[in-house]
């Protein structure tokens, strides 16, 4: 009982130290009651928990710090903000970025004679932390992100509109307009990133000509290996909640999409195209290919990347990071791949893709605003800083200069042809009620229920939350 | 908790505590060890000082009133009650006291408090933060405007002169100020920045530029550049600064504090405050909203929102069977296992023991998530027994496959316990029931099995109340799913899983309401195991 005791203590010390932490740096009496009930807002799952503990003290181990991010399970992100320290300019990056960004900015800060830390977060944790870091006056002057968070950081006034009008003729049009919020532009993009069909060039030497084909050819592929699972005719990824992003090229392919476009490219989320005939159409597709064993909901993202890594999937579709990351990567694994845009089906139109684009934002609460923006908008748009976080990245840059220097690698080009033909991910929020209903409709489907019921369920189900919202 | 509650009736029972005879009937360790006792005693109560002044110097600095009160209040208390040798039942009290007031108090007071707010996305700044946003972030350049580059000058003296700024175009540099900008003709020495490419003017006249890094040190630097506006060359034109550039820039939307509106100056549409966010007649809104006092709004969604009338039964009612089956499930296999390691007949009994309780040495979240695994009807233990079960698809299949994970997670520490328990009951009494004539069984019925209730069941309404809240097994494990499309609740989902997926996994994000949701579980646990307690009657018997 005395050790347990002791740990709930020494979770409520650090509890309390952050708070104390989170109550330093304000220069008014607002903002400084307000790092109180934000940090507390994120502190109090684990307190209360290890209160239980104490009375059940099973499983203690599993009460800490997990009901803040139950998602990322083997490596624990720290689950509050990290202190902002005296730097100047404090950058939050993610691990992949965070090095290079360090170097880039070294530059800059020997320049202007000033400090700048770049600190690492997990990537979705910079999006967690931004809206209760930034208002308690611990939040970082610059983020990096990507653009379908600018619905919610915007709804919570955490990030700056830029003026880009100076330098976005210089980028594509596309990174720009996802960066567009309701008439107003919130960063400046760097990298564009979708997916497209990786081939095993080894099982299947010629990219496939037709949708029709290339489903031909995979379920070939997975009867000639059809006693063992781990042998994948496509390695999708779609895991337990569904994922309408990675299904997204099925759903486009038969004619049917989310919400329908404007004219000016902005989504209309009047206009939901997942029961109309094409969406039915993609729902009755995933149902049949369910049943022959060719698309499953089983295949998660470590799935997806260890039978395609280990040549027992003719096909993936997936995007640049399953190339390259450590370890498993396809690159690191040495499998003969190609890139290749998604095949339209015979007569009818290319899928379209989600491209998301990834980009550099500004605190509205930084301290350092014009130095901020400056580094944003004056150093992040050069060449040479664009090419060097591809160095590090693999995506593709948005700065047209610099995609154009690059794109006679092969990975670049294969995924660029694929993103070409896609529209923006979008980053209005009645996004995230798709995303959940969808999903679910497409696990559903995939483990055998009836395909139209589902789909026409789901789109009811985001009909009714967008009005009610 | 439970050192809290036992420290009360203990000071109660003590008959008078005046420190004097405390004191005279001290152990023959007096002297010496007393001495050494109160150095240590100051020495850690100089520490616990030194940061809890630290942190009030910081907490003051902050100008966060509300701390540094009480800080202070505590600093006060804790000295009061340790530094003399008076007060003896203070010095257990008091730290019992404020444990319970920092980890259980706050965190339901404040849960209580934010169940009344529409704290979430759209709502998470103070209103006057969202104010300041909005009015800074509608200034935009006027189109066409000149783009100057824009260096902080410095007279001789080294106070700040204005902003230095040069036009890339025509190559003229101007001194912007407050009032209105002139052009400098003096001769000038500009760098070009490697980094940026903007220009820098490093020198103009008898005025030197400074960089970033040195306006701290600059007399009369303006504390907030952003809002530093320079008249432009004609009537009525605003230069301020963006990045390192300025530019004729206009605000847009203006506050009127008097009538708590705001108001687009472009296009004279009013916006007033409607829950937390500017609204105008026709329903247009202004980001970003702020928090504020929504009442008991939150309650009423609960009782009548779509997304919980229907669901809110089924929910509860699974939660209770979640609780109640995994103490079932895990105190019997438990206890059966203690049983048979207990027989003195049984051999290697210790590596036995040391087997069973495996499951509990291993961290529990990796353990769910490796058994999510094994119940992957493809990939998991499926494919070792060539059957074809989905486990986790229907939703039957997967509330026995989530109890089951959580009696191999549980049974471990019902173990442990029953082992203890066991080993407390005297050995005559059983004796006594074979002497009277009884059989294994009816000795095991009438005689170990109570007794062995009268010290395990607080910790059986305890582990009764954890599972009711056990998010992490339900999340890791199911999901909370198989759930079918058009419901909010999967066939696994406890309230708590539920209402984390409502409230916080989606957009927008409704930490109001989430509170408010916790407080109704609160209200619901603290029910049943009342009920329990009561029931059981166990506090009266352990004593």
């Amino acid at each position: 009982m005395r050790t347990r005791t002791f740990r709930v203590r020494a979770i409520g010390l650090l509890a309390t130290a952050a708070l104390i932490g989170a109550a330093c740096g304000d220069d008014n009496e607002d903002t400084a009651a307000e790092p109180v009930t934000t940090t507390a807002e994120a502190e109090a799952p684990t307190t209360t928990d290890a209160v239980v503990a104490t009375s059940a003290p099973e499983e203690t181990a599993t009460t800490e710090p997990m009901t803040t991010e139950p998602a990322a399970s083997t490596e624990a992100p720290a689950p509050t903000a990290p202190p902002r320290g005296d730097a100047d300019l404090v950058i939050w990056a993610d691990d992949t970025r965070q090095p290079i960004i360090e170097e880039i900015a070294a530059t800059f800060a020997e320049e202007n004679g000033i400090t700048v830390a770049v600190q690492e977060l997990e990537f979705g944790q910079i999006r967690e932390q931004m809206s209760l870091a930034a208002p308690a006056g611990n939040g970082p002057d610059i983020i990096i992100g990507a653009h379908d968070w600018l619905g919610e950081l915007v709804a919570n006034g955490v990030v700056e509109p830029l003026d880009v009008s100076g330098v976005a003729a210089d980028f594509q049009q596309v990174a720009i307009d996802a960066f567009t919020y309701d008439g107003q532009t919130y960063g400046l993009p760097y990298a564009i990133e979708n997916i497209a069909l990786v081939r095993n060039t080894d099982l299947v030497p010629e990219a496939p000509a037709t949708f029709e084909e290339m489903i031909q050819v995979a379920s070939d592929f997975k009867a000639e290996n059809a006693d063992d699972p781990t042998f994948q005719g496509i390695a999708l990824q779609v895991g337990p909640e569904g994922d309408a992003y990675h299904l997204q090229p099925i759903l486009s392919a038969f004619g049917g999409y989310i919400f329908a476009q404007n004219a000016d490219g902005t989504y209309n989320p009047e206009d939901l195209g997942i029961d109309s005939e094409g969406g039915l159409a993609a729902a009755q597709f995933l149902s049949e290919q369910a049943a022959s064993g060719l698309l499953s909901a089983d295949t998660s993202y470590d799935v997806m990347i260890e039978s395609f890594g280990t040549g027992k999937a003719a096909f993936a579709i997936t995007g640049p990071w399953a190339l390259s990351q450590a370890d498993n990567g396809f690159v690191a694994t040495g499998v003969p791949y190609e890139v290749t845009p998604i095949p339209a089906r015979e007569g009818g139109e290319a899928p379209s893709v989600f491209v998301g684009v990834q980009g550099f934002m500004v605190s509205s609460f930084s301290e350092q605003k014009e130095l901020a923006t400056s580094f944003v908008l004056d150093f992040m748009s050069q060449e040479s800083t664009q090419l060097a976080l591809f160095e590090a990245g693999g995506r593709a840059p948005a700065l047209t200069s610099a995609f154009e220097q690059v794109s006679g690698d092969a990975d670049v080009a294969g995924f660029g042809q694929s993103g070409a033909a896609g529209i923006p991910l979008p980053a209005i929020p009645e996004m995230s009620n798709v995303w959940s209903a969808l999903g679910l409709a497409q696990v559903n489907t995939l483990r055998g229920d009836d395909a139209a019921t589902e789909f026409t369920n789901a789109a009811a189900a985001i009909r009714e939350a967008i009005a009610g919202g | 908790m439970t050192t809290i509650g036992k420290a009360v009736p203990e000071t109660d029972r003590a008959p008078s505590f005046p420190p004097a005879p405390r004191r005279r009937s001290g152990p023959p360790h007096a002297a010496g060890g007393t001495a050494w006792g109160w150095i240590v005693k100051i020495v850690l109560l100089g520490l616990a000082d030194a940061i809890a002044v630290t942190g009030l110097l910081i907490a003051a600095d902050a100008k966060a009133w509300g701390y540094v009160t009480l800080l202070a209040v505590t600093l006060v208390i804790v000295n009061v009650a340790f530094l003399p040798r008076r007060y003896v039942p203070l010095k257990y009290l008091v730290p019992g006291v404020f444990f319970l007031a920092v980890f259980a108090l706050y965190p339901v007071l404040y849960t209580a408090y934010s169940s009344t707010t529409n704290y979430g996305t759209g709502h998470v700044l103070t209103k006057q933060q969202a104010i300041d946003q909005i009015e800074s972030q509608s200034v935009g350049r006027v189109e066409g405007s000149t783009a100057y580059d824009v260096t902080p000058l410095a007279s001789p003296d080294g106070t700040f002169a204005g902003f230095g700024l040069y036009d890339p175009d025509t190559e003229e540099i101007f001194l912007g100020t407050t009032e209105r900008i002139e052009q400098l003709t003096e001769p000038a020495e500009l760098q070009v920045l490697t980094t940026t490419q903007r220009t820098f003017v490093v020198s103009v006249g008898d005025l030197t530029g400074v960089r970033p890094g040195g306006v701290a040190e600059l007399t009369g630097y303006p504390a907030d550049p952003g809002s530093y506006v320079m008249l432009g060359e004609t009537e009525g034109s605003e230069i301020r600064l963006s990045g390192a550039q300025a530019f004729e820039a206009l605000p847009r939307l203006s506050f009127d504090p008097e009538t708590e509106t705001v108001t687009d100056i472009s296009t004279d549409v009013v916006y007033s405050i409607v829950e937390g966010q500017f609204t105008s007649d026709d329903g247009q809104t202004l980001s970003p909203g702020f928090r504020t006092s929504v009442g008991f709004s939150n309650y009423s969604e609960i009782l009548t929102g779509s997304a919980f009338r229907g669901a809110f039964p089924k929910v509860l009612a699974w939660t209770i069977a979640f609780a109640v089956l995994s103490v079932v499930t895990t105190f019997a296999f438990g206890l059966g296992l203690a049983m048979v390691l207990n027989d003195k007949r049984m051999r290697g009994r210790k590596i036995y023991r040391s087997l069973v309780i495996i499951p509990y040495a291993l961290p529990g979240f990796m353990t769910a998530l490796v058994w999510r695994g094994l119940l992957n009807p493809t990939f998991g233990f499926n494919r070792w027994l060539g059957i074809d079960v989905g486990w986790l698809e229907s939703p039957n299949l997967a509330r026995f496959s989530l109890i089951l994970v959580n009696l191999w997670l549980g049974y471990p520490y019902m173990f442990l316990v029953c082992t203890g328990a066991l080993q407390s009951i005297p050995t005559d009494l059983k004796e006594a029931a074979f002497v009277d004539g009884a059989t294994g069984f009816t000795a095991f019925r009438k005689v170990t099995f109570p007794l062995l209730l009268t010290s395990v069941s607080p910790l059986l309404i305890a582990s009764f109340a954890f599972n009711f809240n056990n998010f992490t097994i339900v999340w890791l494990v199911t999901s909370g799913g198989p759930r079918a499309s058009g419901e909010s609740a999967g066939a696994t989902d406890i309230l708590l899983s539920w209402t984390y997926r409502i409230a916080l996994d989606a957009e927008p994000k409704q930490q109001g309401l989430a509170a408010a949701l916790s407080v109704v579980i609160f209200m619901i646990v603290a029910v049943l195991s009342a009920i329990g307690f009561k029931y059981t009657k166990t506090y009266e018997e352990v004593r």
